[in-house]
Protein backbone atom coordinates (compact mmCIF):
# COMPACT_ATOMS: atom_id res chain seq x y z
CA UNK A 1 0.00 0.00 0.00
CA UNK A 2 2.63 2.42 0.65
CA UNK A 3 4.61 1.86 -2.49
CA UNK A 4 0.86 2.55 -4.46
CA UNK A 5 0.82 5.38 -2.23
CA UNK A 6 3.97 6.75 -3.04
CA UNK A 7 4.03 6.03 -6.18
CA UNK A 8 0.74 8.22 -6.91
CA UNK A 9 2.43 11.19 -5.17
CA UNK A 10 5.48 10.68 -7.48
CA UNK A 11 3.36 10.81 -10.44
CA UNK A 12 1.51 13.48 -9.53
CA UNK A 13 4.56 15.95 -8.49
CA UNK A 14 6.67 14.41 -11.64
CA UNK A 15 3.27 15.46 -14.09
CA UNK A 16 2.49 19.18 -12.10
CA UNK A 17 5.50 20.75 -12.84
CA UNK A 18 4.57 20.25 -16.80
CA UNK A 19 1.29 21.53 -16.77
CA UNK A 20 1.59 24.42 -13.99
CA UNK A 21 1.72 27.20 -16.24
CA UNK A 22 -1.47 25.72 -17.58
CA UNK A 23 -3.43 24.94 -14.34
CA UNK A 24 -5.78 27.20 -12.98
CA UNK A 25 -6.87 27.21 -9.08
CA UNK A 26 -9.83 27.46 -8.46
CA UNK A 27 -11.59 28.48 -4.51
CA UNK A 28 -15.81 26.84 -3.58
CA UNK A 29 -17.73 27.22 -0.90
CA UNK A 30 -21.16 26.05 -0.52
CA UNK A 31 -23.14 23.45 1.79
CA UNK A 32 -22.50 19.88 2.85
CA UNK A 33 -24.84 17.29 3.87
CA UNK A 34 -22.74 14.29 5.29
CA UNK A 35 -25.16 11.63 5.10
CA UNK A 36 -28.89 12.36 3.79
CA UNK A 37 -31.91 10.95 5.38
CA UNK A 38 -29.45 8.70 7.40
CA UNK A 39 -29.67 10.27 10.68
CA UNK A 40 -32.45 10.47 13.19
CA UNK A 41 -33.16 14.51 13.60
CA UNK A 42 -36.23 14.65 15.97
CA UNK A 43 -38.06 13.01 18.14
CA UNK A 44 -40.44 11.34 15.86
CA UNK A 45 -37.86 9.19 14.04
CA UNK A 46 -37.69 11.46 10.86
CA UNK A 47 -33.89 11.53 9.13
CA UNK A 48 -31.98 14.61 8.12
CA UNK A 49 -32.64 15.80 4.90
CA UNK A 50 -30.29 18.62 3.70
CA UNK A 51 -27.80 19.56 6.11
CA UNK A 52 -26.45 23.12 6.01
CA UNK A 53 -22.51 22.54 6.73
CA UNK A 54 -20.63 24.74 5.43
CA UNK A 55 -17.29 24.17 3.11
CA UNK A 56 -14.66 25.61 1.82
CA UNK A 57 -12.48 24.34 -0.64
CA UNK A 58 -9.09 24.94 -2.62
CA UNK A 59 -9.24 23.24 -6.33
CA UNK A 60 -6.68 22.70 -9.61
CA UNK A 61 -7.76 22.30 -12.53
CA UNK A 62 -4.70 20.28 -14.68
CA UNK A 63 -5.52 19.79 -18.25
CA UNK A 64 -4.78 16.12 -19.68
CA UNK A 65 -2.94 15.96 -22.72
CA UNK A 66 -3.76 12.41 -23.80
CA UNK A 67 -5.27 11.39 -27.09
CA UNK A 68 -8.16 9.61 -25.18
CA UNK A 69 -8.81 11.72 -22.59
CA UNK A 70 -9.42 14.89 -24.42
CA UNK A 71 -11.10 17.59 -22.96
CA UNK A 72 -10.65 15.95 -19.48
CA UNK A 73 -9.28 17.94 -16.95
CA UNK A 74 -7.58 16.36 -13.50
CA UNK A 75 -9.25 18.40 -10.56
CA UNK A 76 -7.81 17.89 -7.01
CA UNK A 77 -9.08 19.84 -4.38
CA UNK A 78 -8.84 20.08 -0.54
CA UNK A 79 -11.50 21.50 1.57
CA UNK A 80 -12.69 21.81 5.39
CA UNK A 81 -16.12 21.17 6.30
CA UNK A 82 -17.55 22.73 9.17
CA UNK A 83 -20.10 21.62 11.18
CA UNK A 84 -23.05 24.16 11.49
CA UNK A 85 -25.49 22.15 14.25
CA UNK A 86 -26.10 23.42 18.06
CA UNK A 87 -22.32 25.00 19.03
CA UNK A 88 -21.00 23.98 22.53
CA UNK A 89 -17.87 23.18 24.18
CA UNK A 90 -18.19 19.69 25.06
CA UNK A 91 -16.47 18.38 21.87
CA UNK A 92 -15.32 19.34 18.54
CA UNK A 93 -16.01 17.26 15.18
CA UNK A 94 -14.75 18.98 11.79
CA UNK A 95 -14.00 17.09 8.21
CA UNK A 96 -10.79 17.56 6.00
CA UNK A 97 -11.53 16.17 2.64
CA UNK A 98 -9.06 15.51 -0.32
CA UNK A 99 -11.03 14.56 -3.56
CA UNK A 100 -9.26 13.44 -6.89
CA UNK A 101 -11.87 13.50 -8.94
CA UNK A 102 -11.73 14.09 -13.11
CA UNK A 103 -14.19 16.60 -15.25
CA UNK A 104 -14.69 15.71 -18.45
CA UNK A 105 -16.45 18.96 -20.24
CA UNK A 106 -18.58 17.15 -22.31
CA UNK A 107 -20.61 20.01 -23.23
CA UNK A 108 -19.33 23.59 -23.67
CA UNK A 109 -19.01 25.34 -20.44
CA UNK A 110 -20.66 21.90 -18.92
CA UNK A 111 -18.78 19.42 -16.67
CA UNK A 112 -19.11 15.71 -15.51
CA UNK A 113 -17.19 15.46 -12.47
CA UNK A 114 -16.09 11.91 -11.16
CA UNK A 115 -13.55 10.20 -9.49
CA UNK A 116 -12.83 9.36 -5.83
CA UNK A 117 -12.55 11.07 -1.76
CA UNK A 118 -11.25 10.71 1.29
CA UNK A 119 -13.09 12.40 4.03
CA UNK A 120 -11.16 12.47 7.38
CA UNK A 121 -13.29 12.96 10.33
CA UNK A 122 -12.04 14.07 13.38
CA UNK A 123 -13.45 13.80 16.57
CA UNK A 124 -12.20 14.86 19.92
CA UNK A 125 -12.53 16.95 23.37
CA UNK A 126 -10.66 18.58 26.13
CA UNK A 127 -11.63 15.88 28.56
CA UNK A 128 -13.13 16.33 31.84
CA UNK A 129 -16.39 15.02 34.17
CA UNK A 130 -19.96 15.79 33.34
CA UNK A 131 -22.89 14.85 35.94
CA UNK A 132 -25.30 14.01 33.67
CA UNK A 133 -29.46 12.44 34.63
CA UNK A 134 -28.74 8.28 34.42
CA UNK A 135 -32.74 7.58 34.91
CA UNK A 136 -33.32 7.39 37.97
CA UNK A 137 -30.83 9.39 39.57
CA UNK A 138 -27.61 11.32 38.10
CA UNK A 139 -23.94 9.82 37.17
CA UNK A 140 -20.48 11.24 35.90
CA UNK A 141 -19.90 10.88 32.78
CA UNK A 142 -16.94 11.65 30.89
CA UNK A 143 -16.04 13.99 27.88
CA UNK A 144 -13.57 12.44 25.08
CA UNK A 145 -9.77 13.68 25.60
CA UNK A 146 -7.85 12.63 22.75
CA UNK A 147 -8.99 13.52 18.95
CA UNK A 148 -9.05 10.76 17.06
CA UNK A 149 -9.42 11.05 12.64
CA UNK A 150 -11.77 8.24 11.14
CA UNK A 151 -10.96 7.83 7.25
CA UNK A 152 -13.84 7.65 4.96
CA UNK A 153 -13.46 6.45 1.03
CA UNK A 154 -15.92 7.68 -1.66
CA UNK A 155 -16.91 7.54 -4.89
CA UNK A 156 -18.16 10.63 -6.69
CA UNK A 157 -20.40 12.40 -9.08
CA UNK A 158 -21.27 15.19 -10.17
CA UNK A 159 -21.71 18.07 -12.47
CA UNK A 160 -20.60 21.57 -13.07
CA UNK A 161 -21.68 24.65 -14.92
CA UNK A 162 -19.65 27.40 -15.61
CA UNK A 163 -22.16 30.80 -15.92
CA UNK A 164 -21.27 33.22 -18.87
CA UNK A 165 -24.23 35.27 -18.70
CA UNK A 166 -22.99 39.19 -18.42
CA UNK A 167 -24.81 41.23 -15.80
CA UNK A 168 -24.50 38.09 -13.13
CA UNK A 169 -24.01 39.68 -9.63
CA UNK A 170 -21.25 37.57 -9.20
CA UNK A 171 -19.45 38.33 -12.48
CA UNK A 172 -16.33 40.25 -12.08
CA UNK A 173 -13.41 41.33 -13.83
CA UNK A 174 -10.95 39.14 -12.19
CA UNK A 175 -12.77 35.38 -11.29
CA UNK A 176 -15.58 33.96 -13.31
CA UNK A 177 -18.21 32.10 -11.24
CA UNK A 178 -19.61 28.27 -11.46
CA UNK A 179 -21.93 26.22 -9.89
CA UNK A 180 -21.72 22.58 -8.98
CA UNK A 181 -23.87 19.54 -7.36
CA UNK A 182 -22.16 16.56 -6.50
CA UNK A 183 -22.79 13.67 -5.14
CA UNK A 184 -20.74 11.19 -2.59
CA UNK A 185 -21.05 7.32 -2.25
CA UNK A 186 -19.53 6.07 1.30
CA UNK A 187 -19.03 2.84 1.65
CA UNK A 188 -21.23 1.88 -1.48
CA UNK A 189 -20.26 -2.25 -1.16
CA UNK A 190 -21.90 -2.41 2.55
CA UNK A 191 -25.45 -2.16 2.01
CA UNK A 192 -25.92 -1.50 6.16
CA UNK A 193 -23.48 1.39 6.16
CA UNK A 194 -23.61 2.77 3.03
CA UNK A 195 -24.50 6.67 2.70
CA UNK A 196 -25.16 9.60 0.55
CA UNK A 197 -23.39 12.61 0.54
CA UNK A 198 -24.72 15.70 -1.56
CA UNK A 199 -22.91 18.75 -2.07
CA UNK A 200 -24.11 22.02 -3.77
CA UNK A 201 -20.92 24.59 -4.28
CA UNK A 202 -20.44 28.04 -5.91
CA UNK A 203 -16.50 28.06 -7.52
CA UNK A 204 -14.60 30.87 -8.65
CA UNK A 205 -11.97 30.62 -11.44
CA UNK A 206 -9.85 33.78 -11.32
CA UNK A 207 -9.10 34.57 -15.04
CA UNK A 208 -5.40 35.72 -14.46
CA UNK A 209 -4.94 32.40 -12.40
CA UNK A 210 -3.41 32.24 -8.83
CA UNK A 211 -0.14 31.35 -9.16
CA UNK A 212 0.92 33.06 -12.00
CA UNK A 213 -0.20 36.60 -12.87
CA UNK B 1 5.61 35.72 -13.65
CA UNK B 2 5.29 33.88 -10.45
CA UNK B 3 4.03 35.82 -7.80
CA UNK B 4 5.59 34.47 -4.71
CA UNK B 5 3.43 37.04 -2.44
CA UNK B 6 0.48 34.95 -3.84
CA UNK B 7 1.54 31.82 -2.92
CA UNK B 8 2.61 32.67 0.49
CA UNK B 9 -0.69 33.68 1.14
CA UNK B 10 -2.31 30.63 0.42
CA UNK B 11 -0.19 28.65 1.86
CA UNK B 12 -1.56 30.56 5.13
CA UNK B 13 -4.89 30.55 4.44
CA UNK B 14 -4.68 26.91 3.89
CA UNK B 15 -2.54 26.15 7.35
CA UNK B 16 -4.96 28.74 9.22
CA UNK B 17 -7.94 26.48 7.86
CA UNK B 18 -6.12 23.40 9.02
CA UNK B 19 -6.28 24.71 12.94
CA UNK B 20 -9.81 25.70 12.90
CA UNK B 21 -12.05 23.40 14.40
CA UNK B 22 -15.53 23.69 15.34
CA UNK B 23 -17.89 22.40 18.14
CA UNK B 24 -21.36 20.61 17.89
CA UNK B 25 -23.79 17.88 19.79
CA UNK B 26 -22.32 16.27 23.24
CA UNK B 27 -21.88 12.61 23.08
CA UNK B 28 -20.25 11.68 26.95
CA UNK B 29 -18.45 8.25 27.93
CA UNK B 30 -18.30 5.85 30.20
CA UNK B 31 -14.86 5.15 31.00
CA UNK B 32 -12.51 8.37 32.31
CA UNK B 33 -9.43 9.58 30.31
CA UNK B 34 -8.76 6.92 27.89
CA UNK B 35 -12.05 4.67 27.34
CA UNK B 36 -11.16 0.84 26.91
CA UNK B 37 -11.76 -0.65 23.61
CA UNK B 38 -12.23 -3.82 22.29
CA UNK B 39 -9.43 -5.45 20.32
CA UNK B 40 -11.41 -4.20 17.34
CA UNK B 41 -14.31 -3.15 15.65
CA UNK B 42 -15.50 -6.67 14.62
CA UNK B 43 -17.09 -7.82 18.45
CA UNK B 44 -19.46 -10.64 19.03
CA UNK B 45 -22.57 -10.67 21.09
CA UNK B 46 -23.86 -13.76 22.40
CA UNK B 47 -27.06 -14.19 24.09
CA UNK B 48 -26.97 -16.56 27.34
CA UNK B 49 -28.27 -19.69 26.59
CA UNK B 50 -28.90 -22.18 29.17
CA UNK B 51 -31.17 -19.89 31.39
CA UNK B 52 -34.83 -19.64 30.43
CA UNK B 53 -36.58 -16.23 30.72
CA UNK B 54 -39.15 -15.82 33.53
CA UNK B 55 -41.08 -12.97 32.87
CA UNK B 56 -39.70 -12.14 29.50
CA UNK B 57 -41.62 -13.88 27.12
CA UNK B 58 -39.31 -13.96 24.13
CA UNK B 59 -37.24 -17.53 24.03
CA UNK B 60 -33.01 -16.81 23.34
CA UNK B 61 -33.78 -17.48 19.44
CA UNK B 62 -36.26 -14.55 19.54
CA UNK B 63 -33.84 -12.21 21.37
CA UNK B 64 -30.69 -13.25 19.44
CA UNK B 65 -32.81 -11.94 16.45
CA UNK B 66 -34.13 -8.40 18.42
CA UNK B 67 -30.01 -7.94 19.00
CA UNK B 68 -29.12 -8.76 15.33
CA UNK B 69 -32.06 -6.11 14.32
CA UNK B 70 -30.90 -3.73 16.98
CA UNK B 71 -26.88 -4.22 15.87
CA UNK B 72 -27.65 -3.87 11.87
CA UNK B 73 -30.20 -1.25 12.17
CA UNK B 74 -28.51 1.46 14.85
CA UNK B 75 -24.80 0.54 15.26
CA UNK B 76 -23.73 -0.82 11.82
CA UNK B 77 -25.27 1.76 10.20
CA UNK B 78 -22.19 4.29 10.55
CA UNK B 79 -20.36 4.62 7.89
CA UNK B 80 -17.50 6.95 9.46
CA UNK B 81 -16.92 3.89 11.78
CA UNK B 82 -15.13 0.52 11.44
CA UNK B 83 -17.94 -1.00 14.02
CA UNK B 84 -19.20 -4.01 13.24
CA UNK B 85 -21.57 -5.99 15.59
CA UNK B 86 -21.81 -9.57 14.72
CA UNK B 87 -24.68 -11.40 17.16
CA UNK B 88 -23.27 -15.66 16.69
CA UNK B 89 -24.93 -17.10 19.07
CA UNK B 90 -24.95 -18.46 22.33
CA UNK B 91 -22.99 -18.81 25.47
CA UNK B 92 -23.26 -20.04 29.19
CA UNK B 93 -23.49 -17.85 32.35
CA UNK B 94 -22.96 -19.38 36.26
CA UNK B 95 -26.01 -17.10 36.83
CA UNK B 96 -29.13 -14.60 36.62
CA UNK B 97 -26.71 -12.23 38.34
CA UNK B 98 -24.96 -9.58 36.10
CA UNK B 99 -21.12 -10.59 38.10
CA UNK B 100 -22.17 -13.92 36.29
CA UNK B 101 -22.19 -12.22 32.62
CA UNK B 102 -19.22 -10.92 32.83
CA UNK B 103 -17.86 -14.07 34.11
CA UNK B 104 -18.97 -15.22 30.70
CA UNK B 105 -17.69 -12.93 28.94
CA UNK B 106 -14.37 -12.30 27.19
CA UNK B 107 -13.69 -8.96 25.16
CA UNK B 108 -16.64 -9.44 23.85
CA UNK B 109 -20.76 -8.57 24.87
CA UNK B 110 -23.14 -10.90 26.39
CA UNK B 111 -26.90 -10.20 27.09
CA UNK B 112 -29.16 -11.98 28.91
CA UNK B 113 -31.96 -11.91 30.99
CA UNK B 114 -31.42 -10.75 34.98
CA UNK B 115 -32.69 -10.64 38.31
CA UNK B 116 -29.70 -8.55 39.78
CA UNK B 117 -30.62 -6.70 42.53
CA UNK B 118 -29.61 -3.76 40.36
CA UNK B 119 -32.12 -3.60 38.12
CA UNK B 120 -34.96 -4.54 40.73
CA UNK B 121 -37.16 -1.55 40.21
CA UNK B 122 -40.05 -1.31 38.00
CA UNK B 123 -38.98 1.36 35.73
CA UNK B 124 -35.80 0.11 34.67
CA UNK B 125 -35.92 -2.17 31.62
CA UNK B 126 -32.49 -3.17 31.24
CA UNK B 127 -28.97 -1.98 32.27
CA UNK B 128 -25.69 -2.45 30.16
CA UNK B 129 -22.38 -1.73 30.86
CA UNK B 130 -18.81 -2.89 31.00
CA UNK B 131 -15.85 -4.19 33.34
CA UNK B 132 -12.36 -3.80 32.22
CA UNK B 133 -9.51 -6.11 33.49
CA UNK B 134 -6.25 -6.79 32.34
CA UNK B 135 -6.73 -6.17 28.42
CA UNK B 136 -9.72 -7.95 28.69
CA UNK B 137 -13.45 -6.18 28.06
CA UNK B 138 -16.61 -7.68 28.92
CA UNK B 139 -19.52 -5.97 28.29
CA UNK B 140 -22.62 -6.66 29.29
CA UNK B 141 -26.53 -6.26 28.98
CA UNK B 142 -29.32 -7.27 31.59
CA UNK B 143 -32.43 -7.23 30.68
CA UNK B 144 -34.93 -6.69 33.87
CA UNK B 145 -36.83 -9.98 34.33
CA UNK B 146 -38.00 -9.69 37.77
CA UNK B 147 -41.43 -10.17 38.04
CA UNK B 148 -43.33 -6.42 37.34
CA UNK B 149 -40.12 -6.05 34.52
CA UNK B 150 -41.38 -3.21 31.78
CA UNK B 151 -39.83 -5.08 28.97
CA UNK B 152 -42.47 -7.68 27.77
CA UNK B 153 -44.84 -4.91 27.29
CA UNK B 154 -43.07 -2.80 24.93
CA UNK B 155 -43.63 -2.80 21.56
CA UNK B 156 -41.54 -4.53 19.00
CA UNK B 157 -39.52 -1.60 17.79
CA UNK B 158 -38.76 -0.44 21.80
CA UNK B 159 -37.23 -3.30 22.09
CA UNK B 160 -34.97 -3.24 19.44
CA UNK B 161 -34.26 0.20 20.54
CA UNK B 162 -33.70 -0.85 24.36
CA UNK B 163 -31.29 -3.41 23.26
CA UNK B 164 -29.55 -1.12 20.64
CA UNK B 165 -29.18 1.15 23.79
CA UNK B 166 -27.86 -1.05 26.27
CA UNK B 167 -25.27 -2.31 23.67
CA UNK B 168 -24.13 1.38 23.26
CA UNK B 169 -23.56 1.22 27.26
CA UNK B 170 -21.38 -1.88 26.73
CA UNK B 171 -19.22 -0.50 23.83
CA UNK B 172 -18.40 2.13 26.22
CA UNK B 173 -20.89 5.08 25.63
CA UNK B 174 -22.52 6.81 28.31
CA UNK B 175 -25.88 8.89 28.57
CA UNK B 176 -26.87 11.78 25.59
CA UNK B 177 -28.67 15.21 26.19
CA UNK B 178 -30.55 15.09 22.82
CA UNK B 179 -33.80 13.84 23.80
CA UNK B 180 -33.65 12.42 19.68
CA UNK B 181 -30.35 9.85 20.50
CA UNK B 182 -30.81 6.32 21.02
CA UNK B 183 -28.40 7.15 23.80
CA UNK B 184 -30.69 9.48 25.91
CA UNK B 185 -31.69 8.49 29.11
CA UNK B 186 -35.27 8.17 29.05
CA UNK B 187 -37.09 6.54 26.32
CA UNK B 188 -40.25 8.20 24.80
CA UNK B 189 -39.26 9.36 21.46
CA UNK B 190 -39.51 7.09 18.22
CA UNK B 191 -36.17 5.79 17.93
CA UNK B 192 -35.65 4.67 14.07
CA UNK B 193 -32.03 5.43 13.86
CA UNK B 194 -28.96 7.10 15.08
CA UNK B 195 -28.58 10.54 15.59
CA UNK B 196 -25.67 12.38 14.35
CA UNK B 197 -24.44 12.19 18.66
CA UNK B 198 -24.71 8.78 18.80
CA UNK B 199 -22.57 8.26 15.16
CA UNK B 200 -19.76 10.75 16.68
CA UNK B 201 -19.61 8.26 19.76
CA UNK B 202 -19.48 5.44 18.15
CA UNK B 203 -16.94 6.74 14.99
CA UNK B 204 -14.62 8.37 18.67
CA UNK B 205 -14.36 4.86 19.92
CA UNK B 206 -13.62 2.60 16.32
CA UNK B 207 -12.99 5.08 13.60
CA UNK B 208 -11.41 3.69 10.28
CA UNK B 209 -7.81 3.57 9.48
CA UNK B 210 -6.10 5.27 6.85
CA UNK B 211 -5.48 2.70 4.82
CA UNK B 212 -4.44 4.11 1.44
CA UNK B 213 -5.86 7.22 2.77
CA UNK B 214 -9.01 5.86 3.36
CA UNK B 215 -9.27 4.51 0.27
CA UNK B 216 -8.96 0.97 1.28
CA UNK B 217 -9.72 -1.12 3.67
CA UNK B 218 -13.25 0.24 4.69
CA UNK B 219 -15.45 -0.05 0.82
CA UNK B 220 -17.75 -2.74 2.30
CA UNK B 221 -17.83 -6.17 3.09
CA UNK B 222 -14.48 -6.95 2.39
CA UNK B 223 -12.17 -6.82 5.08
CA UNK B 224 -8.79 -7.75 6.12
CA UNK B 225 -8.44 -8.89 10.28
CA UNK B 226 -7.81 -5.66 12.28
CA UNK B 227 -4.85 -5.48 14.56
CA UNK B 228 -5.89 -5.13 17.97
CA UNK B 229 -6.87 -1.78 19.12
CA UNK B 230 -4.29 0.39 20.41
CA UNK B 231 -5.96 4.30 21.17
CA UNK B 232 -2.61 5.77 22.24
CA UNK B 233 -0.63 4.65 19.70
CA UNK B 234 -2.90 5.15 16.97
CA UNK B 235 -3.82 9.02 17.47
CA UNK B 236 0.33 9.60 17.73
CA UNK B 237 0.94 7.56 14.30
CA UNK B 238 -2.14 9.80 13.00
CA UNK B 239 -0.95 12.36 14.28
CA UNK B 240 2.67 11.94 13.05
CA UNK B 241 1.45 10.73 9.43
CA UNK B 242 -0.95 13.93 9.18
CA UNK B 243 2.19 16.36 10.11
CA UNK B 244 4.89 14.64 7.63
CA UNK B 245 2.33 14.74 5.14
CA UNK B 246 1.15 18.29 5.49
CA UNK B 247 4.76 19.42 5.72
CA UNK B 248 5.69 17.95 2.86
CA UNK B 249 2.54 19.10 0.27
CA UNK B 250 3.84 22.51 1.37
CA UNK B 251 7.18 21.77 0.85
CA UNK B 252 6.54 20.13 -2.72
CA UNK B 253 3.94 23.04 -3.39
CA UNK B 254 6.50 25.68 -2.64
CA UNK B 255 9.35 23.77 -4.73
CA UNK B 256 7.26 23.80 -7.40
CA UNK B 257 5.67 27.23 -7.58
CA UNK B 258 9.17 28.69 -6.90
CA UNK B 259 10.91 26.36 -9.62
CA UNK B 260 11.29 29.60 -11.87
CA UNK B 261 13.06 31.59 -8.94
CA UNK B 262 15.26 28.48 -8.00
CA UNK B 263 16.42 28.28 -11.37
CA UNK B 264 17.17 32.29 -11.60
CA UNK B 265 18.83 31.44 -8.69
CA UNK B 266 20.95 28.98 -9.44
CA UNK B 267 22.15 30.15 -12.67
CA UNK B 268 23.60 33.52 -10.68
CA UNK B 269 25.22 31.58 -8.40
CA UNK B 270 26.38 29.31 -10.64
CA UNK B 271 27.60 32.17 -13.62
CA UNK B 272 29.18 34.14 -10.62
CA UNK B 273 31.05 30.83 -9.19
CA UNK B 274 32.19 30.15 -12.99
CA UNK B 275 33.57 33.51 -13.26
CA UNK B 276 35.19 33.35 -9.97
CA UNK B 277 36.96 30.55 -10.57
CA UNK B 278 37.91 31.65 -13.84
CA UNK B 279 39.42 34.66 -13.21
CA UNK B 280 40.92 32.87 -10.65
CA UNK B 281 42.45 30.07 -12.47
CA UNK B 282 43.20 32.13 -16.18
CA UNK B 283 44.79 35.47 -14.17
CA UNK B 284 47.46 33.22 -12.92
CA UNK B 285 48.10 31.99 -16.26
CA UNK B 286 50.07 34.11 -18.28
CA UNK B 287 48.14 34.70 -21.57
CA UNK B 288 49.56 34.00 -25.24
CA UNK B 289 50.51 37.38 -25.83
CA UNK B 290 52.55 37.39 -22.89
CA UNK B 291 54.06 33.94 -24.04
CA UNK B 292 54.73 35.69 -27.09
CA UNK B 293 56.36 38.68 -25.79
CA UNK B 294 57.99 36.90 -23.39
CA UNK B 295 59.74 34.45 -26.33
Amino acid sequence: MRFIKVSFFSLLVAFLPFYLKEVKAYVSFGSFTPALLKYQADSYGTTNFLDLNFMLGGHLKIPLKFKYLKNHFFRPEVGLIFESSEMDDEYFRSTTYILYSLAWEFKRNTFLRYGVGTFIDRVGGMGGSKLQNNGSSYATFYRPISTVFSYTSSINLGIEYELTYRGLPLESRKYRPLIRFETFTFSPLNSKKRALGVSVNMLFIPKKGVFYD
Amino acid sequence: MISLGKVLKNITVLGLLGLTMTSTNAFVLLGSSAPPRYPSGDIQIKLVGNQACSTITESTEELIEIAREAADDFWNTVHTSSINLMVTGKVSAGGKDIADFISAANNNIVIGCSTDSIIYSTSTIAVGGYSYTSGNLKGYVALNDHSGSPFPSLSRRDKVATLAHEIGHALGIGHSEKDFALMFYASGAVYNYLSQDDADAITYLYPHDSTFNGLGGNCGSISKLPEPYDGNKKNSQTKKTLIIRFFAFIIGFSIISSRRLIKRLYHNILKVRCNLVYKLLVSKWPSAQEVERKA
